[in-house]
């Protein structure tokens, strides 16, 4: 082969990947990078070239800020009971739909919906549902004998209620990504399983879950990185309320860059959240890489 | 070497242009475009959007391109909710509409940001009839940032059918309050009061919450210092907290649910602003059936909604702008915008309302006998910490109003957060 020959054909996958450098370097590593800068800066919304460097100060003062730390414990906590949550009802919701039933493709559709649907429009359904003395959660429990819940109004009840919205609005994406895993687990394998006499719960725990372990984990990760980013559920529903109960670090950021103006400040909060993304993830592939090496030994 | 016969030609013509040009404020702008060059210009205002006199409003200010054929203009039409922010991110990018409405409690963030252009000299000092007193609210440290757009008071309102139904008389203290809407409630399993209290609705709230403490004879600031755990707020608290535990307060509502319920005949009592009743008019409740007076406080202070127009620093035509607010508030404009506000608001200029409307909304009468007693939410001495100081002092009455925090802990509390942010 000519050199020349040789040359052409080494130059196509640098135009690809460079093409998508470029992209990146454009859309993500330039606003990340001006992103770093700003939280350095005491930069105002109004006059985003005006900032002038302050050192690590914003930094300095969210960490020592109660309401701050307040905001990290509570993302974590919305994200862990999103994530659990949905795992458990989406994967549960694919078994089930993974049967074959009578209705199974409306209930396929029906259940599907919740993702499909707008997030403004599932939260103003909710918030009619949740309303404290008309809302069809407290007429429920008032049936059961129950007294009226303060759903986004008790400080002790506004994480809770936003979990489930955010619970119910992402679960079909984990169903229908477990289902595509189920119809890939080999029919041959449940069958020798089935032959060998396992039971039928043993079957899911032996065969059918290590199959989709690594979708469940990818899934888990963006799902985990999402709610941690999450804004138009819990914003629309309680604005970060009841006192802080749902303020989030995104809603801090949402409030220090827009409301307040503080683009420094809440460039410093992204950070911050940006770091615990990263660490998120590379928890998910040392995970990873350790069941890699597993099955392979 | 220049002839003398030239020279004074060119003298002359230059004299004769700078004459024209100081005369009939059509100056060129920095760009070099005059009013008559003409052009599109980009208009908001939230309530361009309300249902009830949205589209009246747009008819008012659409009748400028009959003054001026030249110029053409278009609405943007941005939601009340998002309004601050989406105003920021615009001009942040150096852009936004040309002219815009503008909040009393945003207007020292953007005029300290020179986001705004000076309105001073835009309007003749003789003019007939004057701008009124309220535009002295549009100046940001002595200059002319915008004119009155709208000045919103608050009344207490309510429906007088209700009342009658319930044997109940409209309430003029707390205690009466409470026990007016708690007697409604047992009578005729209405909701008897009802005021925003969710963060969700946080600037909002501020503004409404404001009647409180001013009602109580208190405030935020005495404009060089924050006042905010002062014993006038503090008893402020005390009554709001046992009215929204009264068991007739529709806890959880936002405003246009509970102001729906209003409406709708459900709701008995409310505090609100100037906007409120003419959307709240309905076939259950006349406007004949709504009522209103001073607050049921010890005072007659209230709070306002002040919105005020100005003009875009990234304005493509200043001129263009400027002409048009010229226009705007010449008193026939004025006189239709009060109209189209429901003749309870106070705009530019005076105007006045006549008999026969006064006898057929009863409700009106209040509010303008209020507007002398009224003061935006802006935090004197502290405008531009106002947002801060804001969700800290409403994150504190949250917990008074959910968690059952004593007032002055709460209001010790807050005023002690609020002094760190506004060092």
């Amino acid at each position: 082969m000519s050199t020349m020959v040789k040359v052409r054909r080494r130059i196509p996958p640098y135009l690809f990947v460079g093409a998508a450098a470029v992209y990146l370097a454009i859309f993500t590593a330039t606003p990340l990078l001006r992103g770093v800068w700003l939280s350095f800066t005491d930069t105002k919304l109004l006059n985003p070239d005006g900032g002038t460097f302050v050192g690590a100060d914003n930094y300095r003062n969210l960490l020592t800020e109660d309401r701050f730390l307040s905001s990290v414990v509570t993302t974590l906590l919305y994200t862990t009971l999103t994530v659990v949550g949905a795992l458990v009802l989406g994967t549960a919701a694919a078994f089930a739909i993974n049967e074959r039933f009578r209705g199974r493709a409306v209930a396929r559709a029906v259940l599907t919906m919740p993702w499909a649907a707008p997030s403004i429009a599932v939260v103003l359904v909710y918030t009619w549902i949740f309303n404290v003395e008309d809302g069809v959660a407290n007429r429920s429990l008032a049936a059961l004998g129950i007294g009226q819940q303060g759903w986004l109004l008790d400080p002790d009840r506004g994480l809770l209620a936003v979990t489930l919205v955010s619970v119910w609005k992402v679960f079909p994406f984990i169903m229908l990504v477990v289902l595509a895993a189920l119809q890939s687990v080999p029919s041959e394998l449940r069958e020798s399983g089935r032959i060998d006499g396992a039971a039928r719960l043993t079957i899911v725990r032996e065969i059918v879950l290590p199959h989709i372990a690594p979708t469940l984990r990818v899934a888990a990760l963006l799902m985990t990185i999402w709610s941690i980013r999450r804004f138009e559920i819990i914003f629309l529903l309680t604005g970060g309320g009841p006192v802080d109960s749902t303020n989030t670090l995104v809603i801090n950021v949402y409030r220090e860059a827009f409301q307040n103006s503080e683009l420094g400040r809440a460039a410093a909060i992204g950070m911050l959240g940006l770091c615990l993304s990263l660490v998120v993830t590379v928890v998910y592939f040392v995970v990873d890489g350790r069941s890699a090496r597993k099955e392979a030994s | 070497m220049v002839r003398p016969k030239r020279f004074l030609a060119l003298t002359a013509s230059v004299a004769a242009l700078a004459l024209i040009a100081a005369c009939g404020g059509d100056d060129p702008s920095e760009d070099g475009k005059t009013a008559a060059d003409g052009g599109t210009l980009e208009i908001t205002h939230w309530d361009l959007l309300s249902p009830s006199y949205g589209a009246q409003m747009w008819e008012l200010f659409k009748g400028y391109e009959k003054n001026n054929g030249a110029a053409s203009l278009t609405k943007q039409e941005i939601t009340r909710q998002d309004y601050e922010t989406t105003i920021k991110s615009q001009i942040a990018a150096g852009g936004g509409p040309d002219v815009l409405a503008i909040p009393d409690t945003f207007l020292p963030e953007l005029a300290e940001a020179g986001a705004l252009e000076s309105l001073d000299g835009v309007f003749p000092a003789d003019m007939k009839p004057p701008l009124n007193a309220t535009n002295e609210g549009g100046k940001w440290r002595g200059t002319q940032m915008a004119i009155t757009a709208q000045i919103a008071p608050y009344a207490f309102m309510w429906n007088k059918d209700i009342l009658e139904r319930a044997g109940v008389q409209p309430p003029t203290t707390p205690q009466e309050l409470v026990n007016a809407a708690k007697t409604i409630k047992e009578r005729t399993g209405i909701t008897g009061f009802a005021v925003r209290h969710r963060i969700a609705e946080e600037n909002p709230w501020w503004i409404d919450f404001y009647n409180w403490p001013r009602g109580f004879g208190g405030g935020w600031s005495d404009g060089t210092k924050l006042t905010i755990d002062r014993p006038e707020n503090i008893a402020a608290v005390k009554a709001y907290k046992e009215i929204f535990d009264s068991g007739s307060f529709p806890v959880g509502d936002d405003a246009s649910t509970f102001r729906t319920k209003f409406k709708q005949g459900q709701l008995a009592m409310l505090i609100d602003s100037t906007g409120v009743p003419t959307a709240v008019i309905s076939e259950k409740v006349p406007s004949t059936s709504i009522l209103s007076s001073k607050l049921p406080f010890p005072t007659q202070n209230t709070s306002h909604v002040g919105i005020y127009f100005g003009i875009n620093k990234n304005a493509k035509n200043k001129e263009l702008a400027k002409d048009f607010l010229r226009w705007l508030v010449a008193q026939e404009q004025q006189q239709e915008m009060s109209e189209v506000l429901g003749n309870a608001s106070t705009v530019a200029v005076d105007t006045t309302v006549p008999q026969e409307y006064l006898e057929r909304n009863p409700w009106v009468a209040a509010f303008r006998e209020n507007a002398s007693h009224s003061k935006g939410a802006v935090i004197e001495g502290f405008e531009e910490k106002t947002p801060r100081i804001r969700h800290i002092v409403l994150t504190w009455i949250e917990k008074v109003l959910l968690q059952d925090l004593p007032p002055e802990e709460a209001l010790a509390k807050a005023a002690q957060e609020a002094a760190a942010v506004a060092r």
